[in-house]
C-alpha cells in the first residue's frame, strides 16, 4: 500500500501531505463536528450515542490516516496501534459483561438476602424448641420453607405431612 | 549523539572526538543507525509504542465512564446539562485548526521550509494555549458553581439543573431570574456607591432563595451524580495535562526550528511529536461527544 499510494508525494524519508489534502481533511473535521452537534440536538434515543460514536470513529480514522499518515506509513506501524485499540476493547467490554453479570447477581442476592435470614431464624427457633423432625426437613427440602406465610408453616409443620407445610 | 555505541572497528579511529567512523560525518545521524531511513523509522516506530501505552492509560477512565452510564445512564442525562456545549465544540474546533497546523508543521519540515515550519509550530502552540484558556473558562464556572467532584460537589441554588417528570427545563437562576424580573435588572437612579453594593448583593441572595424553592419542587438529584463529576473532570484533567506537555514539546520543537536543526532528512523530532499530537485530538474527539452531547 505505501509503496504505490505515496509514491508521487515521496520526498525522502516519509509522505508529505498536499496543502490541498490537509485543508480537506481539515474542512471534513470541522463539517464532522458540525454534524455531530446537529445530531445530538434531535434527541435520537436510544440511537444517539451509537450515532455519536460513529461520527467520533469517522473523524478518529481521518486524523489517524491522513494527519497521523498511517495510510502511507509502514504497515507495522499500523497494526501496532490498532493493536492498543483491540486491547483497549477487550479491556472495556469484558469489565462491561462482569458488571453486568454481577449487577443480577447483587440485585438477586439483595431479594433473596432477607428470605435467607428469615429461613435461618426459623430454625434456629425450632432448634430451640427441638423440632428436629421440622428443621430435617427444612434442610432436605420436604417441608417447602415459605418466607411469607412463615407463623403459618411453623405452626402447620410439627405435624409432619407435605400437605400441612405446603400451602 | 550517542558516542557509546561505536563497533569495535571504529574504536581506533575514535579515541579523541567519538566521530570517527567510515563515513563521512554527518551530526544529525546517530551512530548506532546504519542510515537517516533507519534512524526516522526507528524513532517512529518508538513513537508509536509510546502511542499504545498513552491509549491503554486513557482506556482506564474510557472503561470507568462505560461501566458507570451503563449502570447510571439517569445520571450522565442530568449531568450533563452542567456542561455547555458551546465551549466543548469550540475547544474541538481549536483542537482541529492545531492539529492542522501541526501536520503542516511536518510538512514544512519536510521541505526543508524552516520559515513556515516555525510560523506552523507556533500556530500550533497558540491554539494549544487558546485551549488551555477555554477550559480555564469551564473550570472556574464550575468552581463557582460548586459542582466539582466527589465531597466537593456542593452547587449553589442557582447553578443546580432542573428536572420535572424526567424533562430537563433548565438551570434554577435562569428560571429564578426570569420569574423574579431581574433578567439585566437596571440599577435605580440615584443610588450611593453603597447602597448599589448593597441592592445586587440583595437581589444575589432573592435569586439564591427563589432558585433553593424551585430546586425543592423539581425531581430530586438523582444519586451519585459528584461520580459524574469525578469522571468528567478526571479525563478532561488527563486529557489538559497532555495538552500541556504537547506545548511543553512543541516550544522544545520552535527552539531548535529556530536554530536550523530540521532538514529533509532530518525531521524525526517534529513528526514524533505531532504524532503524539493528533493523539491528544483523538482523545478529545471522543470525549467532546461523550461528556457534552448526552441527550
Amino acid at each position: 500500500m505505501s509503496a504505490t499510494a505515496a509514491h508521487d508525494d515521496h520526498h525522502g524519508l516519509a509522505h508529505t501531505m498536499s496543502p490541498k489534502m490537509l485543508i480537506g481533511i481539515w474542512a471534513a473535521l470541522i463539517a464532522l463536528t458540525g454534524f455531530t452537534v446537529w445530531t445530538a440536538g434531535l434527541h435520537l434515543h436510544p440511537f444517539d450515542l451509537v450515532i455519536a460514536m460513529i461520527i467520533a470513529t469517522v473523524k478518529a480514522l481521518l486524523v489517524a490516516l491522513f494527519f497521523m499518515h498511517l495510510l502511507y506509513d509502514r504497515p507495522f506501524n499500523g497494526l501496532v496501534f490498532m493493536l492498543s485499540f483491540v486491547f483497549a476493547a477487550i479491556f472495556v467490554v469484558f469489565s462491561m459483561f462482569d458488571t453486568g453479570n454481577n449487577q443480577t447477581l447483587i440485585a438477586a442476592r439483595s431479594e433473596v438476602a432477607p428470605v435467607v435470614e428469615e429461613w435461618r431464624a426459623t430454625i434456629v427457633e425450632e432448634a430451640a424448641e427441638g423440632d428436629m423432625e421440622y428443621i430435617r426437613g427444612l434442610v432436605d427440602g420436604s417441608i417447602p420453607f415459605e418466607h411469607e406465610g412463615h407463623g403459618e408453616a411453623a405452626e402447620g409443620a410439627p405435624e409432619g405431612d407435605g400437605a400441612a407445610a405446603g400451602h | 549523539m550517542s558516542s557509546t555505541s561505536t563497533t569495535a572497528a571504529d574504536a581506533p579511529h575514535d579515541a579523541g572526538t567519538g566521530h570517527g567512523d567510515d563515513h563521512a560525518h554527518d551530526v544529525t545521524l546517530a551512530h548506532h543507525f546504519e542510515s537517516h531511513e533507519q534512524q526516522f523509522d526507528a524513532g517512529k516506530l518508538g513513537i508509536w509504542v509510546f502511542l499504545v501505552t498513552e491509549i491503554l492509560f486513557f482506556s482506564g477512565l474510557f472503561c470507568a465512564y462505560a461501566i458507570w452510564r451503563g449502570l447510571h445512564p439517569e445520571v450522565f442525562i442530568y449531568s450533563h446539562h452542567y456542561l455547555d456545549t458551546f465551549w466543548g465544540a469550540v475547544n474541538t474546533v481549536v483542537l482541529l485548526v492545531s492539529s492542522l497546523t501541526a501536520a503542516w508543521a511536518v510538512r514544512s519540515a519536510q521541505l526543508g521550509d524552516q520559515k513556515n515550519l516555525v510560523r506552523n509550530l507556533l500556530l500550533t502552540i497558540v491554539c494549544a494555549f487558546g485551549f488551555l484558556g477555554i477550559k480555564t473558562i469551564e473550570y472556574s464556572a464550575k468552581v463557582h458553581h460548586g459542582t466539582l467532584p466527589g465531597e466537593h460537589f456542593k452547587p449553589h441554588p442557582s447553578a443546580m439543573v432542573l428536572v420535572e417528570d424526567g424533562e430537563y427545563i433548565g438551570v434554577a437562576g435562569d428560571l429564578a431570574r426570569k420569574e423574579l424580573g431581574l433578567v439585566d435588572p437596571e440599577m435605580p437612579a440615584g443610588l450611593t456607591e453603597e447602597q448599589e453594593l448593597a441592592l445586587v448583593e440583595a437581589r444575589a441572595h432573592a435569586i439564591e432563595l427563589y432558585s433553593a424553592k424551585l430546586v425543592e419542587q423539581a425531581d430530586p438529584v438523582p444519586p451519585s451524580v459528584p461520580t459524574f463529576f469525578s469522571i468528567y473532570f478526571f479525563m478532561t484533567g488527563l486529557h489538559g495535562v497532555h495538552v500541556v506537555a504537547g506545548i511543553i514539546a512543541m516550544f522544545w520543537l520552535l527552539k531548535r526550528a529556530k536554530r536550523g536543526d530540521f532538514t529533509p532528512k532530518y525531521f524525526g523530532a517534529v513528526d514524533y511529536t505531532a504524532l503524539y499530537w493528533h493523539l491528544v485530538d483523538l482523545i478529545w474527539i471522543y470525549l467532546f461527544p461523550l461528556l457534552y452531547l448526552i441527550s
